[in-house]
């Protein structure tokens, strides 16, 4: 090695360690600033978690819900309603049935939501929602895998279940149930603890690196993104006739809001009359015909 | 506490432990710790001899399988049917044999019904709801969605009790094949809806036209390709990646 260079490298050395340490101090200190916010995050996660399959299935963890509470709790809830329409399209795919294990969507619509708006601040949310979305795929992918990890864990509880009945231990047997919830619950707010960091880290210190068309190229496709939901949702209506039914419904709906013949909020509260009527109008008729003649 | 008051706050409990049914899901027995869990305090109450007591814990550790808002329906039953058993009115095996027999429609139905056809309807109303700005929308969803299921789990788990077995044949009677027909039509207007409110806020634009034909033949091609197995997430990725070449190659849309 040349002598020359011998003599450059400790500074070197010194000014990437300055560079990374003033890194971690800005970080670190970023990370103190919303340390609450990221908790308060952790625990929401936690519980949607335990929503999702291990207590109550009340819905509370669906997209739709999950994102506007997020979007309001950091201050931009059109943001969340927008990620929470999406996300709950695409993830009507996925079917909890029998023993199937799908992505981890409450955690990746709290992800998408949540990294944006944390990392800048309600400045370029709008921007960087599919990359945070991309990374939440990814984590919500690896849920899935804790999740079978935890499943194939309680199997062990089961068996233990088998021995505390023999030993005539029935509270403790039947307790063991409550074993599982925790497991869901800590998996639920460590990965969203672990994955809200992560995130944070990389669109806070990547995007201004990015070059225009990483950062801007996806945005383009977030209509697509939109009819991808919709396609979702016509494919699992499994009807004969969904795709008539779908292109007559969107010309009607097309025709109705560009003549400005009814704002989308009277629309939307017809199409809902009509529906509830046209759910339940045939069984009640039944119903009424069933009571004249029993009368 | 009177008897009867006891037995309505022993179904009561039933009830609020029955949202306790997968808390130990198991790819071997999947929900047999949940149901254990809900009837547990109930055995116990009426088999006091450990015998015996342990006998129905056992019964009710085998496999178990059903969709979680059905379910309390088949508790109730199965509540009725060991006051019967405890009565010398039926065997242990006529109750394993209603359990195996009842949790796989059961299943059916509820799938069908909640997973397959309420959550989407009802997501895609919300979304499109959300999709005007209103912040009412996830409310919304959660109280229409939440109605019937809590309707099912507390109306279900008191016609369980009071028809014992016989409670499957009330369900026959019931037109829920008819309701899901309905709720399925209903699926794709409310997809297209979405749609239109999508492109609602560029119908001033001079290319509004060519994006509702784009977007029209873009949601029928995801259609075809969802049909074919591709999953969303798989067309989301290349989705994505399409994004940034026409950003590359400098095509704006």
């Amino acid at each position: 090695m040349r002598p020359g260079l011998d003599k450059n490298q400790p500074k070197a050395k010194k000014s990437k360690r300055k560079i990374i340490g003033c890194c971690l101090s800005f970080m670190g200190q970023f990370f103190l600033d919303h340390l609450t916010q990221i908790i308060i995050l952790s625990l929401v996660g936690g519980f949607i978690s335990l929503d999702g399959l291990a207590w109550g299935q009340f819905m509370f963890g669906r997209p739709i819900v999950v994102a506007p509470l997020v979007g309001w709790f950091l201050g931009d809830m059109v943001f969340g309603l927008t990620v929470g329409a999406l996300l709950e399209l695409l993830s009507s795919y996925y079917l909890p049935i029998g023993s199937s294990v799908s992505p981890d969507f409450p955690l990746a619509t709290l992800l998408t939501t949540a990294s944006p708006l944390l990392a800048f601040q309600g400045s370029k949310q709008g921007q960087f929602m599919l990359w945070a979305l991309l990374l939440s795929l990814i984590a919500a992918w690896i849920s899935m895998r804790v999740e079978i990890y935890i499943r194939q864990i309680n199997i062990g509880l089961a068996h233990r279940a088998d021995i505390l009945v023999r030993k005539n231990s029935f509270d403790r047997a039947a307790g063991l149930n409550l074993l599982g919830l925790g497991f869901f619950a800590l998996r639920g707010f460590l990965l969203t603890f672990l994955f809200l960091i992560i995130s944070l880290l990389l669109l806070r210190e990547l995007a201004p690196y990015l070059p225009a068309s990483l950062m801007l190229g996806p945005s383009m496709v977030k209509p697509l993104l939109m009819a991808l939901g919709a396609a979702v949702v016509v494919e699992l209506s499994a009807e004969r006739r969904a795709l008539w039914i779908f292109g007559v419904a969107l010309a009607v709906s097309l025709l109705v809001l560009w003549q400005n013949w009814l704002t989308p909020s009277i629309f939307l509260g017809i199409f809902f009359m009509f529906s509830t009527l046209y759910l339940f109008l045939p069984g009640g008729i039944k119903f009424v015909r069933r009571m004249g003649k029993k009368a | 506490l009177s008897g009867a008051w006891a037995k309505k706050l022993n179904l009561f409990s039933l009830g609020l432990r029955s949202h306790f049914l997968q808390s130990a899901w198991n790819f071997e027995r999947l929900q047999n710790l949940g149901l254990l869990y809900a009837l547990a305090p109930y055995l116990k109450k009426l088999y006091p001899n450990s015998k015996t007591l342990a006998a129905a814990f056992r019964r009710h550790l085998t496999f178990f399988s059903t969709n979680p808002y059905m379910a309390p329906f088949l508790l109730g039953a199965l509540v009725k049917l060991e006051e019967e058993y405890q009565r010398g009115e039926t065997g242990g095996q006529e109750i394993a044999a209603f359990k195996l027999g009842t949790m796989g429609p059961l299943a059916a139905l509820g799938d069908t019904l909640f997973w397959g056809s309420l959550r989407p309807f009802l997501g895609a109303l919300a979304a499109a709801l959300a999709l005007t700005g209103w912040w009412g929308a996830p409310l919304c969803f959660l109280v229409l969605y939440n109605l019937p299921h809590l309707f099912f789990r507390w109306g279900g788990l008191l016609w369980g009790y009071l028809a014992g077995a016989s409670a499957v044949n009330y369900l026959k009677e019931m037109d829920f094949q008819g309701f899901i027909t309905r709720l399925r039509r209903l699926m794709p207007m409310a997809a297209a809806l979405v749609l239109a409110l999508t492109l609602y806020p560029g119908r001033e634009s001079p290319h509004a036209p060519i994006l509702i034909v784009a977007l029209l033949g873009a949601a029928y091609a995801f259609y075809f390709l969802l049909r074919r197995g591709h999953t969303p997430l798989r067309i989301v990725l290349v989705l994505f990646a399409l994004g940034i070449l026409l950003e590359l190659l400098k095509v704006r849309v």
